[in-house]
């Protein structure tokens, strides 16, 4: 029966009654907070155990009696002020003591409304953390990049899973593919990144070092910013089983809109043997009763269902901690799926009065998707889809192939193949059919030997490695562009690997009564051996032997064979000293050298990574109000670099797939040069404030880096090599910003409360200088080529810069044209220039948790405020006059677009005549630029806590979950947050990406 | 600790890669590097590659071949909106596969002491000369003489300077080569229809010699009837038997681009000559349109026109089994003779005459696709090329300029007799559309139709005509003081409108 209890909390050192409190029922969200008297009261239950905690003081746990009055006395406690972080090497800090930003994200708060890839749910959580989907759908990598991107080669975050660095190399688009306007013959593909396959139910806590001081230890890995994650073990004395069950169920969002006003000139017209009309686009006459609905009608409603089962179970020497965990995703794109399975056991046991202590760990995950989403131009269901000929019925191309009497051969049946980029986007997701498999066992095993109380030896030991398998069979049928008529065959078997080993000694003392040290000398040694490749395709010359036989020995030609690796090995010894003041002055100071074997052939053999912070707690040296519970400052200063690519510096002559001769190396330094590592320098000032025990607090963070000495890879200046680029060092780029985060408790009381976080982020991100050999101060990433997008690095600007053309227009706004000699106009352009920048000024998230009773309410707003994005998927929509833009501007002015001419005479083009001409992949993307401004309700859940008493099960917890549920506001007629690539050179880019999905679902845990 | 890193040299060494030292196996360090200049003096693969290389430039400008498909909404190099993003292609193919391998035979050759060597630097001079007058011809200056030396290699020659080393280079290759006649060592790496007789690449030297002497004649007449009279008088003789073609082991890009792609078809002067002259090459040339309207016919598209989509177009005459083999032409003897013709008419001393080279140039052409009647079409005295009528479009109708006609007109002015050898030598060259747009551009002959939609914006004059490519965005991007230097030498601004230097207006003679 509820009774309530009430009491009286006070401290131990000096009697004195505490206010403020918190006394929480353990295991629910109920709770309350004691007044200015220190009195306290609350509702609950004999057996219920109540949780008295209170800043600087040790946590004291009381289970109710029978008596109403339960009273506590609070011990001082100098350790248990601070919240303990785990940081770089896994070494665990206090909190306070830190003297860079770090941000702590418990795992729950990643798996109340889960994601496929749980990097994804972070999005919002942390201030100066961009996570960027790509649009490939479950299964898919992300882009994340902390406090702005800085380098050219690659700014992913290095990720730190229980102190042992992890290998995220993909398949794909995280390595340097993925660039391409068009998409590779068989679309853009994406491969997964490592992150995707971890279990977001394993995570402990997931901790964000942006800035380099904090992953100076890391040296060259960490320049990026590092993700801790720390994974669940077993506890002592604790057996508990969890089960989470999630379904999910997703429908696309943010659809391109399509008109049904004006038909193709084909409708009517007599369609082909092979389904092919007279003409492809749909600039007809204005007709009524015409439907547009087959977009929305081929994306299916998908589900994903995640089902995780763990289990702990320990005593005092040996705990265990195991887990299992399926996901099954039906894709929105028809025949695309998602199974995954993962196991991770983890067993953690001490020995010899606890003075070694021992962890292992194995990891398995097994993730197979057919028919990945691809983007791009090419091979993609999405180009036929949208430029389908308004009025004819895509229903009748369901069906789509055909007997080829000539060839006695299924063929695509199809409205078209204009421009290569349209083909049936029935035969695309039923016929042609992808599969691809990533295995991935992470093997861990840690020893610590504490020789005495204040020292102590670690060493750990990892081997992770991937097995990547894709498999791509592309019919005969196909367009042949992309492959012949006989099919064709491509089986690439990547595997990745990851030998990690350290030592690493831990000293800590009282030097005197007021300094404290703790030291940390370590060495460390990876091997690397990443994308090694066999790559067997039966290419787009021969073909295959036997029309549509999948199997190597079936290959016309073997031009297109190839392999490739990547190997690297870094050798490195570090220290770091910690030295403390009275509790109240930190200084840390590391230091990190890197011997890489990619620096062979350089000046520079090994690099030296220093860092230096201070902290001060400003709370302990000086008496603030009573309000402030908690104040530091602190400072920090690092230098940490990257080495560079491998083989960058023995350029060889190779084989090209698709040639019978040898190749020039293609790219190489440039005469006379040597290359160095990168190396960034950054400063970072910081502020943390708590206020009234904690009901309001917040984290303020200035910094600014510097990265020098980048890695460019750059168009050749004139030489006798043949090279087409140049590796450089050169460049410098700026990255400066403010990050704030605000946590409160607005209401807190008996029955409700409501704990806010606001995580704010900007980052002024400047191209200093790119290379003196380069005209104009570009670098050029992504060259237009023969399309309209370009990606450049320019001097001046913010790091990537989107080129396109835009229509030269008059101070009226009216285009400008000349005369083309043949009685119409051509549409004067810019030229390339700069058109948008992607990066956001400034972005914001905002969570919010309501606790009443039992029931809990979160929900998170996520916005980002500026920065500009370019759709290509609208141009290509335009120019084939099936954009509800074309047919309004049909409907208006009679159909024509006012222009001028050079001499300032009044014009007419007919909409269709100007679409042509600005519209299209090589068109005038100047003209489709979007604000990538938007605010969306990223994620709510509604949560009731079950709690049963004297049953196996503790308690269950049921909760609505919704992801992305729609956007407060946004101006782009695509999900901004998606990215057609994680690559380098296509961000900022809708290229017929798929749309992203909304997730609306339940979820049911129980604790037994 | 830093001992360990003695392995780090092998670990940073691309296992896939193929070191210098391991290509001197087999003597593939000077043997292998003739294959990529064998491949991309005509790009053969991807065909994209060719297609940008050559396809949507020469190809179009000689009035060969018009693609039917409105690339860029109808704004391109068609309707002269040069797109630079293509038209890069002929340089990178040069820069990045023909000129660095001559080097890297010259420097083996020079690291391996041994005089025989010598005969690999002029046999890779040859291809370097084929692949760069045609990269001149394109752009006008280009790196060449300094191209060699670190130092110097991004700065250009006028084209004036390049040819000077062209004649300089065929001229040593022709007299040194003469030792080696008897010579087999390049016959494993011979990708040619020559078969690595020496004897043989000295007469394609010398023919290739003629070519360019003539290209210079109106610029400079002494210098071309110099170097001309040098290749009538060379004992190394011409190439008269055989075509010189490369084995290139890919099918010809031409049959992925206007087979499997569709984006190439028969151009209107092409229909207008080949039918007006009742020509039986036009049946290896080209295919029936399989347009039904059409009729089986074979039908044109001229360049330059309004397209809306492909499809208008698509269904007219695709290229046809002159292409289907495995093999690239360089030159043919029929070109050779027509070259010959040319200098009798011009009155170069041991030129013969030039009806007989005329009419041996027509049979070389007619023997070397098979074609009969070759005696019938040569007394054809009266057929004219045919006025263009559109398919589909008659606003795109064009009288075809010019009365000329088959049987050689001994009677006729120079410029008759000129405009009747040009002709047929441009039929005779299909489909290198690039020699055929620079002797265009030369002669003024056939006569090419002019575009209909000129999107130059002014730069390029719908009646001159295209003259030449403007320099390539990453040499403005990486070399831009010596581009602006380049510049210079032109006679006029870096657009498509501006003459190259053997190309003077006015009359042939």
């Amino acid at each position: 029966q509820v009774r309530t209890i009430t009491g009286v909390v006070s401290a131990q050192s000096d009697g004195i009654a505490l206010p403020g409190v918190n006394v929480l029922i353990k295991g629910t969200a109920k709770g309350t907070q004691t007044d200015y008297d220190g009195n306290y009261s609350i509702e609950a239950v004999k057996g219920d155990v109540l949780e008295f905690s209170f800043m600087g003081m040790k946590t004291q746990l009381i289970t109710v009696q029978d008596s109403n009055t339960v009273n506590a006395v609070l011990e001082d406690d100098a350790l248990s002020l601070d919240e303990v972080i785990v940081t770089a090497l896994g070494i665990k800090k206090e909190k306070k003591a830190l003297t860079y930003s770090a941000q702590e994200v418990k795992g729950d708060a990643l798996t109340t409304v889960k994601q496929t890839n749980p990097i994804n749910s972070l999005s919002g959580k942390s201030s100066g953390v961009t996570i960027t989907k790509s649009s490939s759908g479950a299964g898919g990598s992300s882009k994340v990049v902390l406090r702005g991107n800085s380098s050219t080669t690659n700014n992913d975050p290095l990720y730190v899973v229980d102190g042992v660095p992890m290998l995220n190399s993909g398949n794909g688009q995280n390595g340097d593919g993925g660039n391409g306007i068009f998409g590779s013959d068989a679309g853009n593909v994406d491969g997964g990144d490592a992150l995707s396959l971890i279990n977001p139910d394993d995570i402990e806590s997931l901790t964000v070092l942006k800035g380099a001081s904090a992953s100076a230890l890391y040296g060259s890995q960490g320049a990026n910013g590092v993700i801790l994650i720390t994974t669940k073990s077993g506890k002592d004395g604790k057996l508990s089983v969890n089960f989470n069950s999630s379904l999910t169920i997703d429908n696309v969002t943010s659809l391109p809109e399509l008109q049904s006003e004006y038909q193709s000139n084909s409708v009517g017209e007599a369609v082909a043997i092979n389904g092919n009309v007279t003409d492809p686009k749909s600039w007809g006459a204005k007709t009524s009763g015409l439907s547009n609905d087959y977009a929305k009608d081929f994306f299916e409603t998908g589900f994903t269902s995640i089902q995780s089962l763990s289990l702990m179970a320990g005593n005092e020497k040996a705990q265990t901690y195991m887990s299992y965990a399926n996901t099954a995703v039906n894709g929105v794109v028809p025949n695309n799926r998602l199974i995954r399975n993962n196991f991770n056991v983890k067993e953690t046991a001490s020995f010899f009065d606890n003075k070694i202590n021992v962890t292992a760990s194995v990891n398995l995950s097994d993730q197979r998707i057919w028919n990945r989403p691809v983007n791009g131009l090419y091979s993609n269901p999405l180009t036929g889809l949208y430029l389908n000929p308004v009025g004819v019925d895509l229903d009748a191309y369901k069906n789509y192939e055909y007997l080829n009497t000539d060839t006695n051969m299924m063929d695509q049946y199809a409205t078209s193949f204009d421009e290569n980029i349209q083909q049936n986007p029935y035969w695309l997701t039923g016929k042609n059919q992808t599969k691809d498999i990533a295995q991935r066992v992470v093997a861990n095993v840690s020893a610590k030997y504490q020789i005495t109380d204040n020292f102590s030896v670690q060493s750990r030991a990892s081997l992770d490695k991937s097995f990547f398998t894709y498999d791509n069979r592309v019919y005969g049928g196909t367009d042949l562009t992309l492959s012949p008529a006989t099919g064709r065959y491509m089986l690439n078997k990547t595997e990745n690997t990851q030998q990690y080993i350290d030592l690493i000694a831990n000293y800590s003392t009282d030097i005197t009564e007021d300094f404290t040290l703790s030291a940390v000398l370590g060495t460390s040694l990876t091997k690397y051996k990443i994308g090694d490749q066999i790559s067997l395709d039966s290419g787009n010359g021969k073909g295959l032997t036997y029309p549509n036989v999948f199997t190597i020995a079936n290959f016309a030609e073997t031009n297109n064979l190839s392999q490739s690796v990547v190997n690297r090995e870094v050798q490195s010894i570090f220290a770091s000293a910690n030295l403390g003041y009275k509790n109240l002055l930190f200084l840390d100071v590391t230091g990190r050298n890197d011997w890489s074997s990619t620096l062979v052939n350089t000046d520079s053999h090994s690099f030296f990574y220093p860092s230096f912070g201070l902290t001060g707690i400003l709370s302990e040296m000086f008496e603030l109000p009573e309000a402030v519970t908690f104040a530091k400052l602190r400072a920090s200063y690092a230098i940490v670099g990257k080495d560079i690519p491998a083989y960058a510096t023995i350029p060889l002559n190779s084989i090209p797939t698709g040639q019978t001769n040898f190749g020039k190396p293609t790219f190489g330094v440039i005469e006379g040069e040597t290359l160095e590592p990168e190396k960034q320098n950054s400063f970072e000032i910081g502020t943390e404030w708590r206020f009234i025990n904690n009901r309001l607090s917040f984290d303020l963070t200035y910094y600014n880096t510097k990265t020098t000495n980048q890695i460019f890879y750059i168009t050749a200046e004139p030489n006798v090599h043949g090279y087409v680029q140049n590796i450089v060092n050169a460049g410098e780029i700026e990255n400066s910003g403010v990050e704030l985060t605000v946590a409160g408790k607005p209401i807190v009381n008996d029955n409700f409360t409501w704990e806010s976080t606001l995580n704010f982020a900007t980052n002024n991100n400047k191209v200093i200088e790119v290379h003196p050999s380069l005209q104009d101060g570009e670098a050029i990433i992504t060259a237009p080529g023969v399309n309209g997008y370009g990606y450049s690095l320019i001097e001046g600007e913010d790091f990537g810069s989107i080129r396109g053309r835009s229509v030269v227009r008059n101070e009226d706004g009216l285009a400008v044209v000349a005369d083309d000699g043949a009685g119409g106009f051509s549409i004067q352009d810019t030229g390339f220039e700069t058109i948008a920048h992607a990066q956001p000024d400034f972005t914001l998230g905002w969570s919010n948790s309501f606790y009443f009773g039992n029931f809990q309410v979160n929900f998170l707003i996520d916005g980002k405020f500026g920065g500009d994005v370019v759709s290509v998927t609208e141009a290509v929509n335009d120019f084939y006059g099936v954009s509800q833009a074309t047919a309004d501007a049909r409907n208006t002015n009679g159909g024509m677009i006012d222009v001028v001419d050079v001499n300032g005479n009044a014009q007419q083009m007919t909409a269709q005549d100007y679409y042509l001409k600005t519209g299209g992949r090589a068109g005038m993307l100047g003209e489709y630029v979007y604000d990538a401004t938007n605010v969306s309700l990223r994620e709510l859940s509604v949560g009731y806590n079950l709690m049963l008493e004297n049953t196996v099960i503790d308690n269950v917890r049921f909760s609505l979950i919704a992801n992305n549920l729609f956007f407060i506001y946004k101006d782009a007629p695509f999900d901004p947050n998606i990215a057609s690539s994680t690559g380098m050179g296509l961000q900022g880019v809708d290229i017929y990406g798929q749309p992203s999905t909304r997730s609306i679902g339940l979820n049911i845990n129980v604790n037994f | 600790l830093a001992n360990c890193t003695s392995d780090f040299e092998d670990i940073n060494t691309d296992p896939n890669g193929i070191s210098n030292e391991s290509l001197t196996q087999m003597n593939n360090h000077i043997g292998g590097s003739f294959t990529p200049m064998f491949l991309n003096v005509f790009n053969v693969t991807p065909a994209w590659n060719f297609q940008l290389q050559q396809n949507l430039l020469g190809d179009v400008y000689s009035g060969y071949m018009t693609p039917p498909t409105p690339f860029a909404g109808n704004v391109n190099n068609m309707t002269y909106s040069l797109v630079d993003g293509w038209n890069g292609f002929p340089w990178s193919d040069a820069y990045g596969s023909v000129m660095p391998f001559a080097l890297d035979i010259k420097n083996a050759v020079a690291l391996g002491g041994d005089a025989s060597g010598e005969k690999f630097v002029h046999l890779a001079n040859i291809i370097r000369v084929t692949a760069m007058h045609r990269v001149s011809d394109i752009y006008g200056p280009i790196r060449y003489t300094k191209f060699d030396d670190f130092e110097t290699t991004g700065e250009y020659d006028s084209q004036s300077e390049a040819y000077q080393a062209f004649f300089t280079e065929l001229g040593t290759a022709i007299d040194e080569l003469k030792a080696f006649e008897d010579d087999a060592q390049f016959a494993p790496f011979d990708m040619s229809s020559l078969g690595g007789d020496i004897a043989m690449w000295r007469k394609f030297a010398n023919s290739l010699r003629l070519r360019l002497a003539m290209r210079v004649v109106k610029v400079d007449p002494a210098l071309a009837s110099a170097e001309g009279e040098k290749s009538l008088s060379s004992d190394a003789g011409f190439l008269e038997a055989t075509d010189m073609y490369i084995n290139t082991g890919f099918a010809h890009p031409l049959t992925v681009i206007s087979g499997s792609w569709g984006d190439v078809r028969m151009g209107a002067e092409m229909e207008s000559i080949l039918e007006g002259f009742d020509d039986g090459r036009k049946e290896v040339y080209f295919n029936p349109a399989e347009d039904p309207a059409l009729a089986g016919a074979y039908k044109g598209i001229r360049m330059g026109i309004e397209i809306e989509a492909k499809g208008q177009y698509g269904a007219h005459s695709s290229i046809g089994s002159v292409v289907d083999s495995e093999t690239m032409q360089w030159m043919s003897a029929a070109e050779v003779y027509f070259l010959r013709a040319e200098a009798a008419l011009r009155g170069w001393s041991n030129a013969g005459t030039a009806q007989e080279h005329y009419e041996n140039g027509v049979r070389a052409s007619f023997g070397q696709h098979g074609v009969s009647g070759v005696d019938a079409y040569l007394a054809d005295n009266v057929s004219t090329p045919n006025d263009f009528v559109d398919a589909l479009n008659a606003t795109n109708d064009i009288a075809y300029p010019s009365d000329v006609t088959i049987a050689y007109n001994t009677s006729g002015t120079n410029e008759e007799q000129l405009e009747q050898i040009i002709t047929q030598k441009w039929i005779a060259m299909f489909p290198d559309g690039q020699e055929a747009w620079s002797e265009f551009r030369r002669t003024g002959y056939p006569r090419i139709f002019p575009v209909v939609v000129n999107n130059s914006g002014g730069t390029i004059d719908t009646d001159v005509q295209i003259r030449r490519i403007n320099f390539v965005e990453n040499e403005v991007n990486t070399n831009g003081d010596n581009v602006a230097i380049a510049v210079g030498y032109l006679n006029g601004p870096d657009n498509g409108g501006t003459r190259l230097w053997w190309d003077i207006d006015g009359s042939n003679f």
